[in-house]
């Protein structure tokens, strides 16, 4: 039999693709350690054996990249352009900010590095970014591109109340890999806020890896708010480490891009850890948003939980694809994962994979996914009180796809993510 | 076609030595017989030897040949989560049947005397509780049976009576002869010759089985059933089942397996295509008991089928339930094609395994037409240090305005060392369809253990009692009979997992 | 005697720590019904677990005969099939197993115990018929799957049911009233009067005082610290329900001191 079928040749395209990627770091002046060089070359490699994504893939059948690759993006040359419009963008509670435009930091934006809250240490890198060695193209384009990683490290039982945040914005077509590190020490609690905004409609593509670590008995909470204009491609990739009794809540608010796929892998490293993982996903027109999860359960005594919402209009396409995977005698594990979509329009698509793997027999796991439209019945029993169609549509559609947040302590937070939300479903309606 | 392809062998009494070492394998034992059987091996010959045997027409052997042609092109598919060498093809007989006379098939145009059912042969099925012509079970009034045996099939039972209200239920070699123009019609149009490689295999070298085709309006009186039984060594079974339902029929349609306790695998890829017409409606129920081989599942049967039934009419419904308890390795995925509108599609199944039997198990429900709704229910059970996987896809195509899918999916683990998984692929593309998918995986409580024992129940019966109930939601979908034979089953497969 | 009980101690399986019973003893014989009360972890729910033989819980010392025979080695199902029941304050949910074959096989391995032969199917039926009658319960409640779908009163009536049907000798009433109406405490009292027998013992665990007006019984033990420290006749829950635990916790601490 034919053994052929292994080794489909990279397309011309993928190769000019990978090359080109492969040649913005290339020219710059920046003598790289031995280690980040063999990292780059590794990652080039397996690329170009392996070739870019298709949907032939299952990890990637209903993450289209055709218009990705249609375009090849370079590193911004920096000069930004008018910042004016940022400030309505920013959310009015207290944070700590730190504003990159086109990738750079902007000072004069951001709070000062020298005022940062007690117990909290952030270093921007660019000797020497952190750089994942991986299977995933998506990473080892990163791992091709990266140019300055981001290390938050928070000192043990430091409790920070003010969130840190990180706000990315774009004026130019370009693309940025940032990564991040963040390191939460034992006893401690942050909350990481990371924002990414398009001040015009120049294309973005924004290519993120965050390796999260989080010390025993540790509280982590981060908010990623992905709003990019729609001529825009978003992908990220983290992985986040538990230490025992540690816990680690992430809210992933997808309202951006032309294609945007967002991956949690967490790992419980101790015994009684604590994971809550949640999307609030909006699509129209055609865009594709892709949000999955991995949740490892290696070890006894950890509970997960997860709720993603999809509300999609249009021509839009979302992916969910979960796994909670328990190991042999990860017993009293306790995993849980809730998808629940909207469609809007008979033109949208979802695709869900919710999946199990589990080798443990004391355990509770449980998925649960519903696609649908909206109940007739609740809209006509709202129409019936006197409200009118639209309004009882917004009203229930709202009341769908805020539920994520409730899970959310701090009202802030929750209250400007919410009102992003319903910006954003009152502008599409 | 050549001598040396073929062989006869007269097998020395083994049935004592193969009972004692399948332990609790009830329908272990091994028919003693003379057999027709091929030497081992696959080419394009076999395949020319196979269709000559059965003295098929030109365009059957054309069917086959093209199909063999597209095989040798493909790779055995390791996608499923079920870990196995890959099979030597070259190592398998494609071909075996017992050598008697008058068997049917041979010549195509059998008519059955109760006589020229080999003696053995009818004595392996009577204690089977298989009626076939001449044994007293035959004349049990609520089934008709096509009893197959390796290769071939050796009885049809009730025929005639059939055949006064128009349904044709005979052997699928014997349809080739009598119904060429509807084998011809619905052969490959549910299940393409390159459908997948077990698929294509089959339709190179299918074996027998059996054609069933209800008339319009008639409502089959009683079930119809197919009896496997694979008995020769190192042979495959490779069993074409049609089925069609004529505008505003209705048939139940039952199929049991059962093979002898061998230490070499044997292989079985089976095809099975159901053709729904308007206002149609075909149960197809299943109990699988391939033989799983021993404690290690060494010698099991490797049970690779494709089955599928199309809705083809409005208002159509097709409905599969399956207890899958045996084989060592089962990969199957009984699927409707829900096209005509307003039709609907169910599958209903319990899947258990014990030891190290693997089971990569679900179904395909393609939402085409309007108002089409589909029900799944899988509980899947795990014991020992065996794996099981249910993997089910839902796709609701644009055209399938106000589609409906429930989905439950329940797994139990029966000790530590096992695995249960859970891979669902749900497509929605229209947005009036409503899905529902739930699942989850547990346990036998020890509150519920001990609520049974504070009540006088014992352990082991506790555990049985709970496990009936887990699956009760697919076996009330059984016939009576096949509802008991399940439990009964399930009680034997469990043996040995709790202590 | 039917239910001897001399000092025992029980912890929580594997945690030898947490001692929860400590020195307990209590004597029941057919025809007596013995209330315990005492507050909140004290220790009551324990005690009908380790009467009856719950896994959970691990006895350390003491004695405890039932019929004058030794059990506590023997196995839960063991001590059910020589006639104890236990009415559990959380009835156990089995889907799919429908009450009318679980009742069916409970009663057969306790007939199959006192040497009697199997009831069928329809001898059970009509034997069930009996006594749901007794429990105003419905006659579709056989035909569903244990305790699923059933509301708080529903699984406490199915349970005393279920108590009826298998005709104990020691009849063990946990929390039976907790979380129940006033008119499903009347049935299951109803229940429970109609079982009063001189070949039979109750022993009723409860918190308050109430379910105690509508089965009287002849004893009431305080159950508190993993002891009984006071037994009376049914004045005493009387007194409980006027005064309250207090005074009786601060007379034995007393005594203690």
């Amino acid at each position: 039999m034919s053994k052929s079928k292994h080794n489909i040749a990279v397309s011309v395209e993928d190769t000019v693709i990978i090359s080109h990627y492969a040649s913005l770091l290339a020219n710059n002046d920046i003598v790289e350690s031995i280690a980040t060089e063999q990292l780059r070359q590794q990652a080039k490699q397996s690329l170009l054996t392996k070739g870019l994504p298709t949907k032939k893939d299952e990890q990637w059948q209903y993450t289209a990249l055709d218009s990705w690759k249609k375009i090849l993006f370079d590193y911004s040359q920096g000069g930004g352009g008018n910042l004016q419009d940022l400030a309505s963008f920013l959310p009015s509670f207290a944070s700590f900010k730190l504003i990159f435009v086109d990738g750079v930091l902007n000072q004069k934006l951001s709070d000062n590095l020298t005022n940062l809250p007690k117990g909290c240490k952030v270093v921007i890198d660019d000797k020497n970014p952190r750089l994942p060695s991986s299977q995933e193209p998506f990473i080892n384009l990163f791992t091709l591109t990266c140019k300055q990683t981001i290390v938050i490290e928070v000192d043990a039982k430091a409790m920070l109340e003010l969130p840190l945040h990180l706000v990315q914005v774009t004026t130019q077509q370009s693309i940025e890999a940032t990564g991040l590190a963040i390191n939460v020490g034992e006893s401690a609690q942050c909350k990481i806020v990371q924002q990414l905004v398009s001040l015009n409609g120049q294309a973005k593509f924004h290519n993120g890896y965050a390796a999260i670590n989080i010390a025993k008995n540790a509280l982590c909470e981060q908010f990623v708010v992905q709003n990019l204009n729609k001529n825009s491609f978003y992908f990220n990739n983290q992985v986040i480490n538990q230490a025992e009794k540690s816990t680690f809540k992430s809210h992933y608010i997808n309202l951006g891009s032309a294609v945007a796929r967002h991956e949690n892998i967490v790992i419980f490293a101790g015994e009684y850890c604590e994971a809550y993982q949640s999307s609030v996903v909006l699509g129209n027109e055609t865009q594709v948003a892709d949000s999955r999860t991995v949740t490892n359960h290696n070890l006894p005594n950890c509970e997960s939980y997860q709720l993603h919402k999809f509300v999609l209009d249009d021509y839009a396409r979302g992916v969910f694809n979960g796994m909670i995977y328990v190991a042999p005698d990860a017993q009293k594990t306790n995993g849980n994962m809730d998808n629940r979509n909207l469609l809007l329009s008979n033109n949208a698509k979802m695709d869900t994979k919710p999946q199990l793997e589990i080798y443990a027999d004391d355990v509770l796991c449980s998925h649960g996914c519903t696609s649908g439209q909206i109940d007739k019945n609740q809209l006509f029993y709202c129409q019936s009180r006197g409200i009118r169609k639209a309004d009882a549509r917004a009203l229930i559609t709202r009341a769908f796809v805020l539920e994520p947040l409730d899970s959310i302590n701090n009202l802030e937070i929750k209250q400007w993510l919410a009102e992003l939300i319903k910006q954003k479903l009152d502008k599409e309606n | 076609m050549s001598d040396r392809l073929e062989y006869n062998t007269e097998y020395e009494e083994i049935n004592e030595l193969l009972t004692s070492k399948s332990g609790g394998y009830k329908e272990g034992f091994f028919t003693k017989t003379k057999v027709n059987t091929f030497a081992k091996g696959l080419d394009e010959d076999v395949v020319r030897a196979i269709s000559s045997k059965k003295n098929e027409p030109q365009w059957m052997l054309d069917f086959r040949l093209k199909a063999y042609r597209h095989w040798i092109t493909l790779e055995e598919p390791h996608w499923a989560k079920l870990e196995y060498v890959p099979l030597d093809y070259q190592n398998f007989s494609y071909y075996s049947a017992p050598e008697c006379s008058a068997c049917s098939s041979d010549d195509g145009d059998s008519q059955l005397e109760i006589s020229e059912v080999d003696e053995e042969v009818a004595k392996a099925f009577a204690s089977l509780g298989v009626p076939v012509a001449g044994n007293a079970d035959a004349e049990k009034p609520n089934i008709a049976v096509d009893a197959i045996f390796d290769s071939v099939s050796v009885s049809t039972t009730k025929r005639e009576d059939l055949a006064e209200l128009g349904i044709i239920f005979c052997s699928f070699s014997e349809a080739v002869h009598e119904y060429p123009e509807l084998v011809q019609k619905y052969i490959g149009s549910v299940v393409r010759y390159d459908d997948n490689f077990f698929a294509s295999l089959n339709s190179a070298v299918a074996s027998d089985g059996t054609f069933v085709y209800i008339p319009e309006n008639v409502r089959c009186p009683i079930d119809l059933s197919t009896y496997f039984r694979i008995n020769e060594a190192k042979t495959g079974q490779f069993e074409r089942t049609i089925v069609i339902a004529d505008k505003g029929s209705y048939v139940s349609y039952l199929e049991g397996c059962s093979a002898p306790a061998r230490d070499a695998y044997q292989l079985h890829a089976a095809v099975v295509e159901v053709i729904v017409l308007d206002d149609a409606e075909v149960k197809y129920s299943t109990v699988q008991n391939w033989y799983p081989g021993d404690k290690d599942n060494e010698g099991g049967i490797l049970n690779f089928v494709t089955k599928r039934g199309i809705c083809k009419g409005k208002n159509s419904k097709m409905s599969w339930t399956q207890a899958e308890t045996g084989s060592a390795i089962t990969w199957k995925y009984p699927s409707c094609i829900l096209f005509g509108d307003n039709s609907i599609g169910e599958f209903y199944s319990v899947a258990l395994t014990n030891n190290r039997q693997q089971a990569d198990t679900g179904t395909k429900m393609i939402h085409i037409g309007k108002n089409t709704s589909s029900t799944i229910i899988s509980k899947g059970l795990s014991a020992g240090v065996s794996q099981n996987t249910y993997r089910g896809m839902v796709k609701i195509l644009p055209t399938a305005e106000n589609a409906r899918n429930f989905t439950q999916c329940d797994s139990m683990l029966i000790g530590d060392k096992c695995g249960a998984h859970t891979f669902p692929y749900i497509e929605v593309e229209n947005s009036t369809a409503t899905m529902e998918h739930e699942a989850t995986t547990s346990r036998i409580g020890d509150d519920q253990l001990f609520y049974c024992k504070q009540r006088g129940i014992g352990e082991e019966d506790a555990i049985s009692m709970i496990v009936n109930g887990f699956c009760k939601d697919v076996f009330k979908e059984l016939p009576l009979e096949f509802a008991q034979e399940a439990e009964e089953l399930l009680a034997i497969s469990l043996e040995g997992s709790v202590g | 005697m039917l239910l001897d009980i001399k000092n025992i101690h029980a912890h929580v399986e594997g945690d030898e720590d947490k001692e929860i019973l400590k020195g307990l003893s209590l004597q029941v014989n057919v025809g007596e019904v013995h209330a315990i009360m005492g507050p909140n972890g004290a220790g009551k729910s324990t005690l009908s677990s380790v009467i009856s033989g719950n896994e959970d819980y691990e006895v350390s010392a003491g004695e405890m005969t039932f019929n004058g025979k030794d059990i506590l080695e023997e196995d839960p199902e063991d001590r059910a099939r020589q006639g104890m029941f236990l009415a559990f304050q959380y009835p156990v949910e089995i889907p799919g197993v429908s009450n009318k074959l679980f009742m069916q096989t409970s009663l057969n391995a306790i007939r199959e115990e006192q040497s009697l032969p199997a009831l069928d199917m329809f001898d059970f039926d009509q034997y069930a018929q009996e006594k749901m009658q007794l429990l105003n319960m419905n006659k579709d409640m056989l035909e569903r799957s244990v305790n699923v779908g059933f509301s708080g009163g529903e699984k406490k009536r199915n349970d005393i049911f279920q108590m009826a049907l298998l005709a104990p000798k020691l009849c063990i009433l946990d929390e039976t009233d907790s979380g129940l109406d006033i008119d499903a405490m009347k049935i299951v009292a109803n229940g429970v009067n109609s079982l009063r027998s001189k070949d039979r013992g109750f022993i009723l665990i409860t918190h308050y005082q109430r379910l105690l007006d509508y089965i009287k019984p002849d004893f009431v033990h305080v159950l508190y610290d993993g002891k009984i420290i006071k037994s009376a006749g049914f004045e005493l829950a009387h007194e409980l329900e006027k005064n309250g635990y207090d005074q009786i916790i601060a007379d034995y601490q007393a005594a203690k001191n």
